[in-house]
C-alpha cells in the first residue's frame, strides 16, 4: 500500500512541481551565494603591496595615511565600476578594449623576440648588408649670388650673365661677396652642407640643379623656388663609411627592430593560418562623400 | 585639461637630465602650482620653462584677466607668470590662436583655420575672449601699464600637436594627425565626426617653429626662445627678421650687412625698445621675410600694434610691404587682394604674383609716447590649396561644403614692446577691459 501511494505520487504533477520547485529554490539558494561572492571585493596582501609599490616608483616615498585611505579608496572604486561594466557587456565589441587587447598579445610577443641578445657577428653581418643605413652623408661647400626676379623682371636673365661675366673674372669667391647680386637674406657661402640641409634652406629643385656642378667654376643661372642664382662649387666630400665600433649602438637597434619585425609577421602568419576567414559581403565601397549626400 | 578646456603647457629643460618626476594635472590642474613646481626645478639646477599650447580651446581660460582662483592679478603674480611662461602657441593642428574674427573684425585675415570648439565635448563651442594671443598681448600691455608688471610677455612659436611623429607641415604632403582615425584621404574627407565631435576636416596641417639662434644645439634653441627670438608658421618654413629701434635708417632692409647694422642699433624680436630719445617721435621697425622656396609666393608682409587706450584695449594691422608694387588705398585704407591662382580642379597654384621676398623700414604713424605698445609682424603667403583640396583631387570628389578650397598660409614674430618712461605713463582710472578698477 505505501508502495503504491508512492507510485501514485510519483506520478502526481504536484509533486513533480514540488520537487522541480524545491531543485530550484536550492539551486537560487547556491546562485544566490555565488552572487554574494562576486560581490565582495578582497583587496589581499598582494594588492596593498603592489599599490604601495607603483606609489613609491612614483613619489619616491611612502604614501601618508590620506593618501593610502585615497589610494585604497580609488582601487575599490575602479574594481566597482570595471565589475559593473563587465557585468554590463560593456568590453564586447569596443574598439578600444579590442586594440588594447591586441596590444597586450603584441608585447608579449614582442618581448619574447627582445630577450634574445644578437651576437657581435651577427651584428656586423648586419652592419655589412646594409652600408646606406650607415653611411655618412656627402658633404658640399658653396657659394651662391642671388638675382632677384621680383626687382628684375625680364631683365633677371640678361642681368645674371652680365654678373656671371663678372664673378667668371673673379674665379674662386673672396671675403665681401656681397657687392654682387642682390639683397637675399640667407648666407652666400655655406661650407660643407649635407644635400638635406641644402633642400631646408633652398629647396629639393636647387638640390638637384647644383648636383651636377663641376667644383672650381663658376655656375648659373641656377634656378630654385626664390629666383636665379650664380654657385661656385669648392669641394664635395663623399660621405664616409664609419667603422663599425663607432655606429654599434646603432647597429644593435636596427638590428633587433629588423627580428621584431620578421618575428611579428611569422607570429601573426602562424596564428592567422589556425583560421578560417569567411567574409559575408562586399566591403562598401570607398567613395567618399561629399557633405550633404546620403550614405549608401 | 578640465572639462574638455585646454589648458596644457609644454614644459622644455635645459639640460637633457631634467627632473625625476614630471608635473602633470594630478598634482594640481592650477597654472601656479605648475610655475612653483618650475621655481623648484630651476633651483634644482634644471633650467626651463613652460610653453602654453592651444589656447584657442581653452575656453577664454589660458589668457584670463584673473588668477585660476577667479582673484585680481597681481605685480608678483604677473612677474612669476611672465617668468615661467616666456613663449605661446599660435598656431598647431587644432587651429590657430592668433586671433578670432568676433575679437579683431577690421582683420580681413582673421578667419584662418579656425577651430573652435572644446575637446571632447562633442562640439560645445568655448568662449572666444581670452583665448587668443593678440588680446593677451595687448591686455599684457595694459597690465604693464595698470600695475607695472606684464603677465603675457611672451614670444611666438608654433606647435604640431600630430600624433602620429610625422612632421606632415606641407598642405600637399597631409597624412593626418590622428594615425587611423585620419591617416587616408578617404577618412579625412568623410565628414565624420568623433563621438568627441571632431571632424578631420577640421584640422589643419602642423606649424612649424623659427629660432634665431647661434648654433643648432639644445642649449643655444633653448636660450634663443627664452630671449624669445622666435617665430611661428602655419606649417611653411617661411623666414623672418624683426627689429626695433628709434633711429634706424630708411634703407636698412637692403643693406648688405643688415643683420649686423639691425643687432647694433637696435632690438631684434622679443626684445623691448630702448627708452625713448628725446628728440625721437616715433619708433622705426626693420622686417624682411623670405618665402620657403617650395611653397608659394609672399603677399604681404604686416606689423600689427595692440596698445591700450583710456582702459580699453586696441589693434591695428597695417600693411608694410606688398608684393608686385601694390599700394595701399589711401581712402579705405587697405590693399588690393594679391589674387588666386589656385586651380581647384588640379589642386595647383603658381607662383606668378606675390613675392619671393618682402622687406619694409617702417615707422609707427599713430605713435603716442604715453601709451604701453606691443608690436608683432604677420607674413601672409598668396593663396595655396587647402591639404583638403589636395585630398579631393586625389579622390574626384567635390570639395566638402564649408570648407576652404585655399588658404594663405602664415608666420607671425614674436613681439616689440615698448613701454614708457615712469614720467610719461598716464593711468586710466578704470580698466573695463582688463576687468579691473584702480585700487
Amino acid at each position: 500500500m505505501t508502495s503504491s501511494r508512492l507510485r501514485r505520487a510519483v506520478r502526481e504533477p504536484l509533486v513533480h512541481f514540488l520537487i522541480i520547485g524545491a531543485v530550484l529554490f536550492l539551486g537560487y539558494g547556491w546562485f544566490g551565494a555565488d552572487e554574494r561572492s562576486s560581490n565582495t571585493i578582497v583587496i589581499g596582501s598582494g594588492e596593498l603591496a603592489w599599490m604601495d609599490s607603483m606609489w613609491q616608483k612614483q613619489w619616491g616615498r611612502p604614501a601618508t595615511d590620506a593618501e593610502w585611505n585615497g589610494l585604497v579608496e580609488e582601487y575599490v572604486r575602479e574594481t566597482v565600476f570595471y565589475r559593473e561594466a563587465m557585468e554590463m557587456g560593456l568590453d564586447k565589441d569596443d574598439t578600444i578594449i579590442r586594440r588594447r587587447m591586441v596590444q597586450k598579445l603584441e608585447f608579449l610577443s614582442q618581448d619574447l623576440v627582445d630577450a634574445i641578445e644578437p651576437s657581435e657577428d651577427e651584428l656586423r653581418a648586419y652592419f655589412e648588408e646594409n652600408p646606406t643605413k650607415y653611411r655618412q652623408p656627402d658633404l658640399m661647400t658653396f657659394t651662391q649670388v642671388f638675382v632677384d626676379p621680383d626687382l628684375r623682371e625680364d631683365q633677371t636673365l640678361p642681368d645674371a650673365e652680365i654678373i656671371k661675366a663678372k664673378l667668371d673674372a673673379l674665379g674662386r669667391p673672396s671675403e665681401n661677396m656681397g657687392r654682387f647680386g642682390d639683397p637675399f637674406m640667407l648666407q652666400q657661402y655655406y661650407p660643407q652642407r649635407t644635400e638635406a640641409e641644402i633642400a631646408k634652406l633652398f629647396g629639393r629643385g636647387f638640390v638637384e640643379n647644383i648636383a651636377g656642378l663641376s667644383t672650381g667654376v663658376w655656375h648659373g643661372p641656377v634656378l630654385s623656388g626664390y629666383g636665379v642664382h650664380l654657385v661656385y662649387v669648392d669641394e664635395r666630400i663623399e660621405g664616409m663609411m664609419p667603422e663599425f665600433e663607432v655606429v654599434q649602438d646603432r647597429v644593435l637597434v636596427d638590428f633587433k627592430d629588423g627580428r621584431r619585425e620578421e618575428f611579428n609577421e611569422k607570429f601573426y602568419a602562424d596564428l592567422r593560418a589556425r583560421y578560417d576567414v569567411i567574409i559575408e559581403a562586399e566591403s562598401p565601397e570607398n567613395d567618399v562623400m561629399a557633405s550633404g549626400e546620403e550614405p549608401k | 585639461m578640465s572639462w574638455g578646456r585646454n589648458l596644457h603647457r609644454n614644459v622644455f629643460f635645459r639640460d637633457d637630465q631634467g627632473p625625476d618626476m614630471p608635473f602633470s594635472s594630478v598634482d594640481s590642474d592650477k597654472a601656479e602650482d605648475l610655475w612653483t613646481w618650475l621655481e623648484t626645478q630651476r633651483n634644482l639646477g634644471h633650467e626651463n620653462f613652460a610653453i602654453p599650447h592651444n589656447a584657442n580651446v581653452s575656453d577664454s581660460m589660458m589668457y584670463a584677466n584673473t588668477t585660476s582662483y577667479g582673484t585680481p592679478i597681481s605685480r608678483r603674480w604677473a612677474e612669476r607668470r611672465a617668468r615661467n611662461e616666456v613663449a605661446t602657441e599660435i598656431l598647431q593642428t587644432k587651429g590657430q590662436s592668433d586671433t578670432h574674427p568676433a575679437l579683431s573684425p577690421n582683420d580681413e585675415f582673421a578667419g584662418f583655420e579656425l577651430f573652435t570648439h572644446l575637446l571632447g565635448t562633442g562640439g560645445v563651442v568655448g568662449k572666444i575672449d581670452n583665448s587668443y594671443v593678440r588680446k593677451a598681448l595687448t591686455d599684457g600691455v595694459g597690465f604693464q601699464e595698470y600695475l607695472g608688471a606684464n603677465p603675457f610677455k611672451f614670444g611666438i612659436v608654433a606647435g604640431a600637436d600630430a600624433h602620429t611623429a610625422f612632421s606632415d607641415n606641407e598642405e600637399s604632403n597631409y597624412t593626418g594627425v590622428h594615425g587611423n582615425t585620419d591617416d587616408t584621404p578617404e577618412r579625412r574627407l568623410s565628414g565624420a565626426v568623433s563621438t568627441a565631435g571632431e571632424a578631420a576636416l577640421e584640422f589643419g596641417t602642423p606649424g612649424a617653429t623659427g629660432v634665431w639662434a647661434e648654433e643648432n644645439t639644445r642649449t643655444s634653441i633653448f636660450d634663443a626662445i627664452k630671449r624669445k627670438e622666435t617665430l611661428g608658421t602655419s606649417g611653411p618654413l617661411i623666414r623672418v627678421r624683426f627689429f626695433g629701434a628709434w633711429n634706424y635708417s630708411n634703407n636698412l632692409a637692403t643693406d648688405s650687412d643688415f643683420v649686423e647694422k639691425a643687432y647694433a642699433g637696435g632690438v631684434p624680436m622679443g626684445g623691448d625698445l630702448a627708452a625713448k630719445p628725446n628728440n625721437a617721435t616715433a619708433p622705426t621697425f626693420v622686417v624682411w621675410a623670405l618665402k620657403d622656396p617650395e611653397s608659394g609666393d609672399l603677399d604681404r608682409v604686416q606689423i600689427i600694434k595692440g596698445w591700450y587706450q583710456d582702459g580699453h584695449a586696441r589693434e591695428k594691422v597695417y600693411d608694410v610691404a606688398l608684393s608686385d608694387n601694390r599700394t595701399v588705398d589711401a581712402t579705405t585704407g587697405k590693399a588690393p587682394p594679391v589674387g588666386n591662382t589656385v586651380n581647384v580642379q588640379n589642386a595647383t597654384y603658381t607662383n606668378s604674383i606675390g613675392d619671393s621676398q618682402l622687406s619694409s623700414v617702417w615707422t609707427d604713424p599713430d605713435f603716442e609716447a604715453s601709451q604701453h605698445a606691443v608690436y608683432y609682424v604677420r607674413v601672409l603667403e598668396i593663396p595655396t590649396p587647402r591639404w583638403s583640396t589636395y585630398d579631393a583631387v586625389a579622390l574626384g570628389v567635390p570639395i566638402p561644403e564649408g570648407t576652404a578650397a585655399s588658404i594663405q598660409e602664415r608666420a607671425w614674430t614674436s613681439p616689440i614692446w615698448y613701454t614708457p618712461a615712469p614720467d610719461l605713463v598716464k593711468r586710466a582710472p578704470f580698466y573695463p577691459g582688463l576687468r579691473q578698477i584702480m585700487p
